[in-house]
């Protein structure tokens, strides 16, 4: 994993504007921040890419035709499930983030930030990592206010230990961690982990995140 | 090879995300198209902007927040009547196309387009002609071109009842 930190990833970008591709190749180039290995212009042509060339990231935009960011999103995790995605997004996009959240995207970015955020992002998903915006995550959280009545009930449903784990999960620490600093065994935090995911209906750690945060059990 | 000669500008870019103007500045630069000397993320920015030496071009982006491409122009116009002003646009905004050539910016072109093409439209512009990119839907090119009313468009009359 360590490695990732050293060697420059390989990148694909996809937006359907040819001036932001050539942009963001050119600056991510001159940056010498990661090397770019293809650029499409909506989701079937990066599909299309990805059956012969294999990037460690790909950047990627939703608005696009013929085949939008979700969508393509989707059907790059199926043909190859370890594959980074990052999310270039605009406002107005937020229908689609917990959407992507859940399919698998590690990233989302907006693109009124400029390169020292993008910068950041790759080397987070390329340590393993997520990252989302503060900006947008407080814009998920808003989104998810309006469904305030049934996420109370979810929340009633976990325990006291469960929403312990959650906090400690939320806060970065592994499974080893958590299980030391709460005086239990790593197996149970496993199974606490698992109940979690399935009774909050979250498919990962970022899942957990952004529900532990638009519930505010905890706080940005 | 350039076929085309042109004065390299002085550039203010304004659009709303930061990326986009950073790349695109990384582009004119590295194609030594213009010199890029200010930026602005709004239409407020970019006249504030403008009680500084003037550039010899714009690049406007439409939709922005506090205040849009096409308010901005119109200010930036009613200051400076000579400002050259290109729009650099998406799908989509082609309604105010025909009010911001009224106004009198001197070229439109689509985000879908490369480096190329704005390479085309800037030295266009800076010969003292207009630009309009042909990727632009083709009754709005006519509509820009024809530079008229509407109005002379020849409209099929309500026939007259025989009787």
């Amino acid at each position: 994993m360590n490695l990732n930190l050293f060697k420059k990833p390989t990148v694909i970008i996809v937006d359907d504007h040819l001036i932001f591709q050539q942009g963001l190749k050119s600056i991510i180039t001159a940056e010498n921040i990661a090397t770019v290995i293809g650029e499409a212009s909506n989701g079937k042509d990066f599909i299309d890419i990805l059956s012969n060339t294999k990037p460690d990231l790909v950047l990627m935009d939703i608005d696009m035709p013929q085949m939008n960011g979700l969508e393509a999103a989707q059907k790059a995790l199926e043909l190859m499930p370890g594959i980074k995605i990052i999310i270039l997004t605009m406002f107005g996009d937020e229908d689609y983030y917990y959407k992507m959240i859940d399919i698998g995207v590690k990233g989302f970015i907006l693109k009124s930030t400029g390169i020292a955020e993008l910068e950041k992002a790759i080397h987070e998903v390329m340590r393993g990592e997520s990252y989302f915006s503060n900006e947008l995550l407080t814009k998920i959280i808003r989104n998810f206010s309006q469904n305030a009545y049934q996420r109370k009930k979810l929340v009633n449903d976990l325990t006291d230990r469960e929403l312990m784990v959650l906090q400690q999960i939320c806060q970065g620490l592994t499974t080893n961690e958590i299980a030391e600093k709460l005086n239990i065994s790593p197996k149970t935090v496993k199974s606490h982990r698992s109940n979690l995911l399935e009774k909050t209906a979250c498919k990962n750690t970022p899942g957990l995140i952004l529900f532990a945060l638009k519930n505010k059990i905890i706080e940005l | 090879m350039r076929l085309t000669t042109f004065k390299k500008p002085t550039i203010i870019l304004v659009d709303d995300h930061l990326i986009f103007r950073q790349g695109l500045k990384s582009l004119i630069t590295i194609e030594n198209l213009g010199k890029v000397i200010g930026e602005a993320s709004d239409g407020k920015e970019f006249i504030k902007l403008l009680s500084l030496p003037d550039p010899d071009l714009v690049i406007m982006d439409i939709d922005m927040p506090h205040m849009n491409g096409m308010e901005a122009t119109q200010k930036a116009l009613e200051l400076k009547p000579d400002l050259k002003i290109i729009v650099f646009s998406m799908f989509g905004d082609e309604e105010y196309f025909l009010k911001m050539t009224e106004l009198g910016v001197k070229g439109f072109i689509l985000k879908s387009s490369g480096i190329n093409e704005v390479e085309k439209a800037i030295s266009d512009v800076m010969n003292g002609e207009k630009y309009f990119s042909n990727t632009l839907p083709k009754n709005t090119i006519n509509k820009l071109n024809l530079n008229k009313p509407q109005e002379t468009i020849e409209k099929p009359k309500t026939p007259i009842p025989w009787w």
